[in-house]
Order: structure tokens, then C-alpha cells, then sequence
């Protein structure tokens, strides 16, 4: 085993990078679908470090919490992908930078 | 059975106004025929309770719970002490003879429904406030006493001037009950206690003397208002617009003699202090000078004999000041019988003349109206205090009290004087010489329902200075009597005939002009100028303060600090979401990395 037993600092670790993968999306990428999709990565890596820690603490109370976060999740799915669709509808584009309206 | 007998007296006048008022409005005989019977069964009912011989203060008719805040305490009690037996018998005595005074009076008056309607009323109010046995329903009825007595001012609401000055009266006695009502709660917080049964007891634990002297001045206020005594006397004589009926009813038993027996229920209290027995003797003493003075100059007869009543009036307020209370409502009994007289008298040669009200336009009634003429007589020598008239005996007991104040004796003498002199004047004038007018030439003395009620009371003004007042009342009769005052008073009082008999003796026009006396010393003029220049600068002020700190300051100014907040700070925003979660994120891992560094140290 070079690596050894799995323990909860891996897990975390790769919460920690799937977070860092996300919030790059977020704030690098021009595209809104992709934004979005980066904010799901993100709600992951942070449910992700909740089961785990749930898991190796041996308390139920962060898994029951990640429930809650996958629902919340779905919702805004649903709808930030209709805001998007009435976006495009709207401007014809989903470049983050052409909506800059609400200055001045 | 009999100690129902107030409510009784209390509420047939009251039902009279309501019937009146709500069903028998378009039928004027039935009204007034039951207005008149109202009075004549509230006057049966205080003649029974007069004659009743229940001891003093021994008898009060059962109180009914009312109010009950924190520790005020008051019911709707009616209290049947002799004090308040010998006025109920006073006020439903004179308000029947001029009810029925009235029935020749506004027989021709197409509103005599409601006239009578709100006779009715006053006379119900005025009731309340003799039989209140606390101050709480005693100030309701005052209330009351001041709106019929606005509405009976304006009975005429189609002159402008009836309009004003019932306005006025209103006005005026607002301010002074404005003061009676601080004195009202000034007295519950001090003694605890608003009931008149309790004062005397109460009244005597330590408190403290400026508070007394407050509570004694707003209470005496509530009495300035009423009884129209210096400063707020102006609306007395405007009240003269109102029919002559009720000027009568007003000057002699009602309105303004309420302010007198209000004095003399709390006097427990004023007791407590000398300065509110000083100041209420001086005002009065010197109301009984000013008034005389100003009767001197006026032309108009029902305002020369409602300055008269300002004057008299101000004698039984001396008589508060001076302590001796029985002396007083021996000079308030006498006095409503002869100004009532004089009153219906004045209305007489007025009702007789046309309307006529301005005695030079008058001349020559005495041939035309003999009897007018004579009461009038009666009425005078009672006013003016020449013996045997019932006038003299009470004003004799009160000078009695001024011996050793020399300066309300002096006032009170010399106001004698001026009486004398105005009341010939008046007669001189009136009744003497020939007919100056058309309408002069053909008066007539009017039906006998106006000349019966002159005629019982000008017996009863002769004769009413030997109703024993204060033993009846169980008050101290005067003090020692000490023979100056007598012959001071009466030698002035009869020395003020001579000059008006020579001076109007055959006048056509007034021989005296007195400018500072026709203008009344121009207080009205004053009050105008001073309460007008006030007002305007305080609307002005108010409006600067408005327009300034109001609506520039807090309105508009905080209006201009959020948009130009607001201006400011959009200048910082670029719009893109995504610059917005970079300083978000940022600003989570700054927050979380002080924690975690606040954690470790």
C-alpha cells in the first residue's frame, strides 16, 4: 500500500481542490451555463467534506444536513437555469460581461 | 322616598330638552306647555326638599358608581346639603319665572320650540353642577352649563353679532375651565380625594403651601371663567345679544353665580392658602369698582345692568376671599331676585318699545309703563342698597367683613357710589322726560304672564333680606358689626343719586363723555391688539419652524442625504457578477482567516 488507509484529511483535501476546481469556474469563466455548473461543483466539494467528516466522527448530523443541501441545490438549479433560458431570450448571449446593466 | 328627590329635580328638565329636541319640535304650545311644567315640578320638588329639615350634610341622595381609574374614584352622586337645597330652590324658582316670563316674551318667535328646549337644558346643567357632590360631575355639568348657555346666547344665529358673541362666551370660559380642571387634578393628587365630603377632612394634612396656592388658583380660575370676573369678564356683556329671558336667567340665579358656589364648595381648599384669599378678595374688590365705572358710560340698557351684575357679583366673590361664605350666598339669594327683576324690567320697556335697547332712544315710559317703572324702582333701591330693600341687609354683611381692609372697603364703597349714579342715571333717562322716538311714544306694558312674574319678584326682592341665609346654611353669620361700614356704605350709596338727578335730570343727550369709560378701559381692545400680535408671531414662528426645520431639515434633508449617498456611492459599482463574488469570497476568507488567527492566539 503506498498510500496507505484512506483517512479523512484525503477526503478533505479533495474537497478542497473540487472547491478551489469550482470557485475558478465561477470567477474565470465568461459563460454563464458554465458559471452555474461551476456552483454545483462547489455545493459538492462542500457536501463532500460534510459526509466524510459525518462519516469518521460517527455523527449522523452532517449527512442529514448534505440532504437538505441537494434539495436547496435542485431548486436553484431549476431556477437559475430559467433565469439563464430568459437571459439568451433576452440579449442572445450568456457572456457574463454583457451584463453589467444594474451600474448606474 | 325623598332622597330620590334630587334625581327628580335634576332629570325633569332634562327629559323636557330630550322631548322637546326629539319629538315635539313642530308643535311650539305643547313644547313650551311642557318646558314651563318641567320647571314648575323641578321648583315643587327643591321646595319640598327645602322644607325636608334633614340635618346638615346628613342627606345625600345614593351615588351610583361612575368613574374608577387607578385611585380616581367618582361616582354620579347628588349630594342635598342645605347649601345645595337653598340653590336648587333659587335656580328652579327664577328659572320659572322667567319660563313663564318667556311666554310673553318669544310668543312671536316661530323658534320657540327651541327655545325652550334649551332653557330647559340650562337649567337641567345648572341643576347638575348644585347637586354634583364631586368635582369630576361638577365639571361635567359646567361643561354642559357652557354649551346651553353658548346656545342660548346665540339663540338669534341669524345676527352676526348673537353668533360672536356666543363664540366669545364659549371661547373665554374654555381658558378658565381650562384652569378649574388643572385645580381638579391638582386637588386629587394632593388631598386624593375630588368628592366635596371628604375636602374638609382632607384638605388639612401637610401639604405643601405653593401646591395649595396652585390648586386654589385653578380652582378660582374655573370661577374667573363663569362669573366673568377680571380678565376673562368679556364675554358677560357681549352675552347681552341673547334674548332678554335669558340674560335674566343667566345674570341672576344661573351661570355666573355658579362660579360663587363652586368657591364656596372648595373652600376647604382655598382656605389653605392667604395668598388665593387675598388675590380673590382683590379681584373681586376691585371687579365691584371697574364694572360701576364702565355702567357710567353705556347707553345700552341690558349692558348697563350686565355690568351691573359684574359688579354685584364680584361683591360675593369678596365675600369668598374674605372667608365669610354665608354672606355671600346671602348677597347671591337677594341679588338673583332683584337682578332678575331688573332684568325682566329692562326686558319689559324693551319688549314695550319695539326692540328698542338703547335707553336715549327710549323717554317717557314712566307715564306709559307705570308698572315697568315701578319694579324698576324696586329692582334699583335692592341694587343699590338702600334700606329696607332686601339689597341692603346682604351687602351690609359683607362691608360688615372689610372693616380692617380698608382697601376693599374703599373699593366695594365707592363701587356703591357708581351704582347708585348709573341705576338713576338709567331711570332718569329710560322712563323720565318725554318720548325721544316713534317707538317710544306707543309703548305698552306687556300680557300678564310678563307682568306677573315682575310683579312676585319685586315682592320677592323686597322681602327675600329676611330669609335667614346663613343660619339656614349653618355657616358663621358675619363677624362683629362695626357701625363705619354701615354709614360709609349707605351715605355713598345715597350720595350717588344726587349728582345723576342733576345731571339727568332733563338730559336729551349724554352730558358726560367719558371715552375711557364708554371703551369699557378698553380691555377688548387690548385682548384684541395683545392676542392677535401673539398669535401671529407664534402662527409665524410655527410656520418658519415648519417650513425650515420641518420641511427643509428632517424631510428634505434626509431626503438629499440618501440620494446624494447614494450618487456617491454607485460610482464604486462595475456591474460584472463576477468581480462582485470575487469580493465576496475574499472577504469569507478574510473573515475566516481572523477567526482562525483570533482562535490560535
Amino acid at each position: 500500500m503506498i498510500l496507505g488507509e484512506i483517512t479523512l484529511g484525503h477526503y478533505l483535501a479533495l474537497s478542497g481542490l473540487l472547491f478551489l476546481v469550482g470557485l475558478a469556474g465561477v470567477l474565470l469563466r465568461r459563460s454563464l451555463l458554465i458559471v452555474m455548473m461551476s456552483l454545483e461543483l462547489l455545493l459538492n466539494a462542500a457536501n463532500l467534506a460534510l459526509v466524510a467528516a459525518g462519516r469518521f466522527k460517527g455523527i449522523p448530523d452532517p449527512q442529514v444536513a448534505v440532504f437538505f443541501v441537494i434539495t436547496v441545490a435542485a431548486a436553484e438549479v431549476a431556477v437559475g437555469l430559467a433565469i439563464l433560458v430568459a437571459i439568451f431570450r433576452l440579449k442572445k448571449t450568456t457572456s457574463a460581461e454583457d451584463f453589467a446593466t444594474l451600474k448606474f | 322616598m325623598i332622597a330620590y328627590t334630587p334625581y327628580l329635580i335634576l332629570l325633569l328638565p332634562f327629559l323636557s330638552a330630550v322631548l322637546i329636541r326629539l319629538f315635539l319640535h313642530p308643535f311650539p304650545k305643547i313644547a313650551v306647555s311642557v318646558s314651563v311644567t318641567a320647571c314648575l315640578g323641578s321648583f315643587i320638588g327643591s321646595l319640598l326638599l327645602l322644607n325636608s329639615g334633614t340635618p346638615a350634610g346628613g342627606m345625600a341622595a345614593p351615588s351610583i358608581p361612575w368613574v374608577d381609574v387607578g385611585g380616581l374614584k367618582a361616582g354620579f352622586g347628588l349630594v342635598a346639603d342645605p347649601l345645595a337645597r337653598l340653590m336648587a330652590a333659587l335656580v328652579t324658582g327664577v328659572a320659572l319665572l322667567v319660563h313663564i316670563y318667556s311666554l310673553g316674551y318669544m310668543a312671536k318667535d316661530p323658534c320657540r320650540s327651541r327655545f325652550f328646549a334649551e332653557l330647559s337644558l340650562f337649567v337641567f346643567s345648572m341643576l347638575g353642577i348644585v347637586f354634583a357632590d364631586n368635582l369630576i360631575t361638577m365639571f361635567i355639568f359646567w361643561e354642559l352649563v357652557g354649551l346651553s348657555s353658548y346656545l342660548l346666547i346665540g339663540f338669534w344665529h341669524d345676527r352676526p353679532a348673537a353668533g360672536a358673541a356666543a363664540n366669545k362666551a364659549f371661547l373665554v370660559n374654555r381658558i378658565g375651565d381650562f384652569g378649574f380642571i388643572l385645580g381638579i387634578l391638582g386637588s386629587w393628587s394632593l388631598f386624593g380625594t375630588i368628592s366635596f365630603a371628604d375636602l374638609p377632612v382632607r384638605a388639612s394634612s401637610g401639604a405643601p403651601f405653593w401646591a395649595v396656592t396652585a390648586v386654589g388658583l385653578g380652582l378660582l380660575c374655573g370661577c374667573l371663567g363663569k362669573s366673568a370676573q377680571l380678565p376673562l369678564h368679556v364675554w358677560l356683556p357681549d352675552s347681552m345679544e341673547g334674548p332678554t329671558p335669558v340674560s335674566s336667567l343667566l345674570h341672576a340665579a344661573t351661570m355666573v353665580v355658579a362660579g360663587v358656589y363652586m368657591l364656596i364648595r372648595v373652600l376647604p381648599i382655598l382656605e389653605l392658602s392667604h395668598v388665593t384669599m387675598n388675590t380673590i378678595a382683590w379681584i373681586g374688590a376691585s371687579m365691584t369698582l371697574l364694572p360701576a365705572l364702565i355702567a357710567c358710560q353705556q347707553n345700552d340698557i341690558k349692558r348697563i345692568l350686565a355690568y351691573s351684575t359684574l359688579s354685584e357679583i364680584a361683591y360675593m366673590v369678596m365675600a369668598v376671599g374674605l372667608n365669610i361664605p354665608g354672606p355671600g350666598m346671602y348677597h347671591l339669594v337677594t341679588h338673583a331676585f332683584f337682578k332678575c327683576l331688573l332684568f325682566l324690567a329692562a326686558g319689559s320697556a324693551i319688549h314695550g318699545c319695539h326692540d328698542e335697547q338703547d335707553i336715549w332712544k327710549m323717554g317717557g315710559l314712566r307715564k306709559r309703563m307705570p308698572f315697568t317703572f315701578l319694579v324698576t324702582w324696586v329692582g334699583t333701591l335692592a341694587l343699590a342698597a338702600i334700606p329696607p330693600v332686601s339689597g341692603f341687609w346682604s351687602k351690609d354683611a359683607i362691608f360688615a367683613a372689610t372693616y380692617n381692609h380698608p382697601g376693599l372697603a374703599a373699593c366695594s364703597m365707592l363701587a356703591g357710589f357708581f351704582t347708585s349714579f348709573f341705576m338713576l342715571r338709567m331711570i332718569l333717562v329710560a322712563f323720565d322726560g318725554k318720548p325721544r322716538t316713534e317707538n317710544a311714544k306707543h309703548a305698552h306694558e306687556g300680557p300678564p304672564v310678563m307682568v306677573v312674574p315682575m310683579l312676585i319678584l319685586a315682592v320677592l326682592s323686597v322681602f327675600a333680606g329676611l330669609f335667614p341665609v346663613s343660619d339656614f346654611l349653618g355657616m358663621k353669620p358675619h363677624g362683629t358689626h362695626h357701625a363705619w361700614t354701615l354709614w360709609a356704605s349707605l351715605i355713598l350709596a345715597v350720595a350717588g343719586f344726587v349728582p345723576a338727578y342733576f345731571l339727568y335730570r332733563e338730559a336729551i343727550k349724554d352730558p358726560l363723555q367719558v371715552p375711557l369709560l364708554q371703551g369699557k378701559f378698553y380691555v377688548d381692545e387690548f385682548y384684541q391688539r395683545v392676542l392677535v400680535a401673539t398669535q401671529d408671531g407664534l402662527g409665524r414662528l410655527a410656520d418658519a419652524f415648519e417650513g425650515w426645520v420641518v420641511r427643509g431639515f428632517l424631510v428634505r434633508g434626509s431626503g438629499v442625504v440618501a440620494r446624494s449617498a447614494g450618487q456617491g456611492l454607485r460610482l464604486v459599482q462595475c456591474g460584472q457578477v463576477q468581480f462582485y463574488a470575487a469580493v465576496f469570497i475574499l472577504g469569507a476568507i478574510g473573515v475566516i482567516g481572523w477567526l482562525l488567527w483570533k482562535g490560535a492566539a
